[in-house]
């Protein structure tokens, strides 16, 4: 990256970019949607009413039915639950595993950073998706079995991310002072590494966050996700598959749901990296 | 040169041996007896006891691993406790479906991404630019089972231009075949496109600021033709790494494409045989799978160092 320097003024960099707002504007549009289902739903999702099969939009039903008379709506904000839990809880597992063992593998250096980078390249070698259909069939499918999953799967990401940014960290000068005054590891790692990584991590969480969401509704799609009869995302597509023809309204909202979650997710993460690094904003 | 080959191989196949041991140590420390699964229910403790013997259970997990190595290394991937068969024969079978479904999605994925990325880098700051930037992002956001579930719904229920799922037998012509693979490579491969655009689309902005560009320019080249004569092939180095990668990805979205289309390829028969629980044939299709990217990840690494001559000074 050899470009001029941007001279913008440091308080027109602070301010936040459209990414940051519209990705985050859809996002907490889906947290509000979870966090209202926690309370109110226009109808129970999850009572079966035969009589109701799949109505169209309308008819008492904003976004119409399912193939088992459940209000698509409710389930849609059902949905968003489940998929916002997996998210948060595979992102947790992936950022307590993965930061530390990138933050000792980038302080300590040498043969112990070269052994840990090796464990990493072998896990690295297992797609997060491949690995929750695995822990699904050795523990039993479910969403607390995926999210674990997923969260193992993405923690090699992390390390790779810590480790780099714990290298530039390492070189800064404040740190060879703060070691020449004498200060432990961990007081490095916790005062000066951790803070300056931050940035970095929260990116990479943002990313995370977002393959989370996709693989949860492929997961469950192929009914390694949530157990009947608890809604997702995923679930609703594998439902609408055999009525393609009838009803393609049952492919259309749920679709959207995870596309419109996911891009919020993506813009968000994109928008806070130029925010974090002006300069690589001409770059992407 | 040499040196350096000979480091990545060794690497390699540290890399394959550790992951192997993994998928055995997880897959055999599960719940479940495979003499109990190939015996049924019914079975009596003897008996259940002979099966073990003969199956080889009774004895150490390190000397089962150690067999189970050594059958690999001949090509040989046990015997299936459910269904009796061998399970290498059906694998073989069932990787060439996925690799046919595999390349073709990958072609997709370079038609949509390479114009798409050079356009929006050369129209940047443009509307032109910023459409096509945010319709990679939008693409980004599909997961690719979805966008089948709808390709299904325009193109096969309500058109009717190609069949809704399903893969030629042996016998069909190669119409048949190119029929029914037009709407899972799309699936696959578009949603890869669109991510694939966005390295092209920030390689070649890399490429373009560059000072040997400048030059270019200035000995008189109009700038599609700089790009052309000079920038793509620089501007490929850094896709072609991400490319790899999605070959990779693809690899294990196909597991769930094929489930959409109903295709007999790798990932449906992992689906198969992790309901059976026939973990046998499960470690056999995660090796291979793993085996797979592996594999990928290795010739990117092998093909950017002939590529870019920095590379090998650096290693």
């Amino acid at each position: 990256m050899t470009g001029p320097q941007r001279t913008a003024p440091a308080t027109a960099a602070r301010r936040p970019n459209t990414g940051i707002l519209v990705g985050g504007g859809l996002v907490a549009l889906v947290v509000l949607a979870a966090l209202v289902s926690l309370v109110w739903t226009p109808h129970d999702p999850l009572p079966v009413v035969a009589a109701d099969r799949l109505l169209g939009p309308g008819d008492g039903y904003l976004l119409g039915t399912d193939p088992y008379g459940r209000d698509v709506l409710s389930l849609l904000m059902y949905g968003a639950r489940i998929s916002l839990l997996v998210g948060v809880v595979a992102v947790a597992v992936a950022v307590l595993i993965g930061v530390p063992v990138g933050v000792c593998a980038g302080m300590s250096g040498g043969r112990a950073d070269q052994f840990l980078m090796r464990v990493n390249d072998v896990a690295l070698a297992f797609p997060a998706l491949l690995l929750a259909i695995v822990l699904g069939a050795v523990f039993g499918a479910g969403v607390g079995t995926a999210m674990i999953a997923l969260g193992i799967g993405a923690a090699p990401s992390f390390a790779r991310v810590s480790r780099s940014g714990t290298l530039q960290v390492m070189s800064q000068e404040y740190v060879t002072a703060a070691r020449a005054a004498g200060r432990g590891r961990l007081f490095v790692a916790v005062r000066h590494v951790l803070p300056n990584i931050s940035g970095l991590v929260i990116v990479q969480s943002s990313v995370a966050f977002a393959i989370a969401v996709l693989s949860e509704a492929a997961l469950s799609y192929l009914g390694f996700g949530t157990v009947p009869p608890t809604p997702s995302w995923g679930r609703m597509l594998q439902e609408s598959q055999s009525y393609l023809a009838s009803a393609p309204h049952l492919v259309v909202w749920p679709g959207l749901a995870i596309a419109l979650t996911v891009l919020g997710l993506n813009l968000f993460g994109d928008g806070l990296r130029d925010h974090l690094d002006p300069r690589m904003e001409a770059g992407r | 040169m040499i040196v350096s080959m000979t480091r990545r191989l060794l690497v390699f196949a540290g890399t394959v041996l550790a992951a192997s041991a993994v998928i055995f140590g997880l897959l055999s420390v599960l719940p479940g007896d495979p003499a109990e699964v190939a015996l049924g229910l019914g079975a009596s403790p003897d008996e259940l006891a002979a099966q073990r013997a003969e199956m080889g259970l009774d004895r150490p997990l390190a000397a089962q691993y150690l067999q189970w190595l050594g059958g690999l290394v001949q090509g040989d991937f046990g015997t299936s406790a459910v269904t009796g068969t061998p399970v290498g024969a059906e694998l073989g079978s069932r990787l060439a479906t996925t690799a046919v479904l595999i390349g073709s999605g990958m072609a997709v994925a370079v038609v949509v991404a390479v114009p798409l990325g050079v356009l929006a880098a050369t129209h940047q700051r443009r509307p032109l630019g910023a459409l096509l930037s945010g319709s990679s992002q939008v693409g980004i956001a599909i997961p690719g089972f979805l966008a089948g579930l709808l390709l299904i719904t325009v193109f096969a229920v309500q058109l009717r231009w190609f069949p809704a799922g399903g893969w030629y037998r042996t016998g069909d012509g190669f119409g048949t075949l190119l029929g029914h693979l037009v709407l899972p490579a799309l699936a696959l491969g578009s949603v890869q496109g669109a991510v694939l655009a966005r390295y092209v689309r920030s390689a070649v902005l890399d490429v373009m600021r560059e000072d040997w560009m400048r030059t270019a320019r200035a000995k008189g080249l109009s700038p599609a033709r700089a790009l052309r004569r000079h920038g793509l092939r620089n501007a490929a180095v850094p896709v072609l790494t991400v490319g790899g990668v999605q070959l990779g990805v693809m690899l294990i979205g196909a597991v769930v494409i094929e489930r959409v289309f109903v295709i007999n390829g790798l990932g449906s028969m992992l689906l198969e045989r992790v309901a059976t629980r026939d973990m046998i044939a499960v470690q056999g299709i995660v090796l291979v799978l793993v085996f797979a990217v592996l594999l990928i990840n290795l010739v990117v690494d092998l093909v950017q160092t002939s590529v870019d001559p920095r590379l090998r000074e650096a290693s």
